[in-house]
C-alpha cells in the first residue's frame, strides 16, 4: 500500500499521541513539551472530535507515519485567519518524504479555505525544520530570544510565517514537489 | 458571557487581543476611573474562561486600562515566560497608564521569577511606545489577516528580565 494522507480519525488519537511524544525528549528540538502527552490533553490542544478539525495523517500498511494539522493560534486575536502549524513524523519515517508530503499537504488545505496565513513555531536551533520550512515558502518574522527552557538551556523560538493569500492562485512548489514524489 | 465586538465597541473598549473575555460590563464601568493600581480581586474571576485565558496568573487595572498576565503556553519549556494583554478604554486610556501598568508587570514577573513577557500590538503607536519605555523590544511581526479592509501587521514585542538568575 503506498502511503496516503487523509483527514484523522477518532482511532488514530493513539498514534498521533504516540508519535508526538516521540518529538519529546533530550537533545530533540521539535517540542516545548518536556514530558509525555497523553489522549486527553491531546484532546484539550486539538479539540474533543480530531474528525472535525484540519487535522491530516499519512497512513501506509503499517500504520501511522506522521500528522499535521493547522489550530487557531492563541498567541494572536480571535478573528485571525493565521494558523498555527503542527506538524510530528515518526521515528522510523523522519529521512523520508513524510514530512514534506504532509506539510504540502496542509499548505493546499490552507490555500483552498480561508487560512491567510500558517504560522510555524520552531527552535531557533531546529535548522532541519527551519530549512523544510524555508523550501515551502515559509520566511521568519519573529524571534523570541531565550523564551523557552529545555534541558537546563535558554532557547530562542523562531516564528515563521507563510503567506496563503497571495499563493491561493496556486502554489507550484506544491505542485512540483507532489509532481515528483511517489 | 463572551464579549463581542459590538459589545465592546458599547463599552468604549479597544482591545490588543480578544481572545480573553473581559470582567463584566457593570463593573468595569463602576472600577474604570479608579487611579490606582491594584492586585486582581475575586471579583476579576472570569467565570467562562477561554482556553487561552487558564493559565491567568495576576491582573490590575489603572484608569483607563487593564493589564492581564497569563503563561505564554501551557507547554512546560515556556514556564518562566508570561503573555502581556492589555485593554484599553478608547476615552480614558492614557499612555502613562499603560506605561505604569506594563513597568508595575514586569516588576511583578522579576518578583515571582518570571523571566519574559510577550505583549502583542496591532498597529497601537501609543502602546508600542509605552511598551519601549517599559523596557519592551521588537521581535517582529506576523499578519493579523482579520479580514478587515486595512489589515494590520501584528508587532511582537518581548520583555526580558536582565540579571535573572535560573
Amino acid at each position: 500500500m503506498d502511503r496516503v494522507i487523509r483527514q484523522a480519525r477518532e482511532r488514530d488519537v493513539p498514534e498521533l499521541v504516540r508519535i508526538y511524544n516521540q518529538s519529546i525528549g533530550k537533545d530533540r528540538y521539535a517540542n516545548c513539551d518536556e514530558s509525555a502527552i497523553d489522549d486527553a490533553v491531546f484532546h484539550e490542544r486539538y479539540g474533543a472530535r480530531v474528525s472535525e478539525v484540519e487535522l491530516f495523517v499519512c497512513v501506509d500498511r503499517m500504520g501511522v507515519c506522521g500528522w499535521s494539522g493547522l489550530r487557531e493560534s492563541s498567541f494572536l486575536p480571535e478573528g485571525s485567519t493565521v494558523r498555527e502549524l503542527s506538524l510530528y513524523v515518526g521515528d522510523s519515517h523522519q529521512r523520508g518524504v513524510v514530512g514534506a508530503r504532509l506539510l504540502a499537504h496542509v499548505i493546499r488545505q490552507a490555500e483552498r479555505s480561508d487560512v491567510g496565513a500558517i504560522l510555524a513555531i520552531v527552535f531557533r536551533r531546529n535548522r532541519a525544520s527551519r530549512r523544510g520550512l524555508a523550501a515551502f515558502g515559509f520566511r521568519r518574522a519573529v524571534r523570541l530570544r531565550e523564551v523557552a527552557r529545555v534541558d537546563g538551556r535558554w532557547e530562542d523560538m523562531d516564528w515563521l510565517v507563510r503567506d496563503c493569500a497571495r499563493s491561493r492562485q496556486g502554489s507550484q512548489i506544491q505542485s512540483r514537489f507532489e509532481a515528483s514524489t511517489p | 458571557m463572551r464579549m463581542t465586538e459590538d459589545d465592546r465597541r458599547a463599552a468604549g473598549l479597544s482591545t490588543v487581543d480578544i481572545n480573553v473575555p473581559l470582567p463584566n460590563h457593570e463593573r468595569m464601568a463602576r472600577d474604570w476611573s479608579e487611579p490606582v493600581i491594584r492586585n486582581a480581586l475575586p471579583c476579576d474571576s472570569i467565570d467562562e474562561r477561554s482556553k487561552s485565558d487558564s493559565g491567568r496568573l495576576a491582573c490590575w487595572q489603572y484608569g483607563g486600562a487593564i493589564l492581564v498576565i497569563s503563561k505564554a503556553s501551557l507547554k512546560s519549556a515556556y514556564r518562566f515566560a508570561t503573555r502581556f494583554r492589555i485593554y484599553v478604554n478608547a476615552n480614558g486610556g492614557r499612555a502613562e497608564h499603560v506605561s505604569a501598568l506594563l513597568e508595575r508587570g514586569t516588576a511583578w514577573c522579576r518578583e515571582n521569577g518570571y523571566r519574559t513577557a510577550v505583549l502583542l500590538c496591532a498597529d497601537q503607536p501609543l502602546r508600542e511606545s509605552a511598551a519601549r519605555r517599559a523596557g519592551f523590544e521588537l521581535s517582529g511581526e506576523v499578519p493579523s489577516l482579520c479580514g478587515a479592509e486595512e489589515d494590520r501587521a501584528t508587532r511582537v514585542l518581548q520583555w526580558r528580565s536582565i540579571g535573572w538568575i535560573g
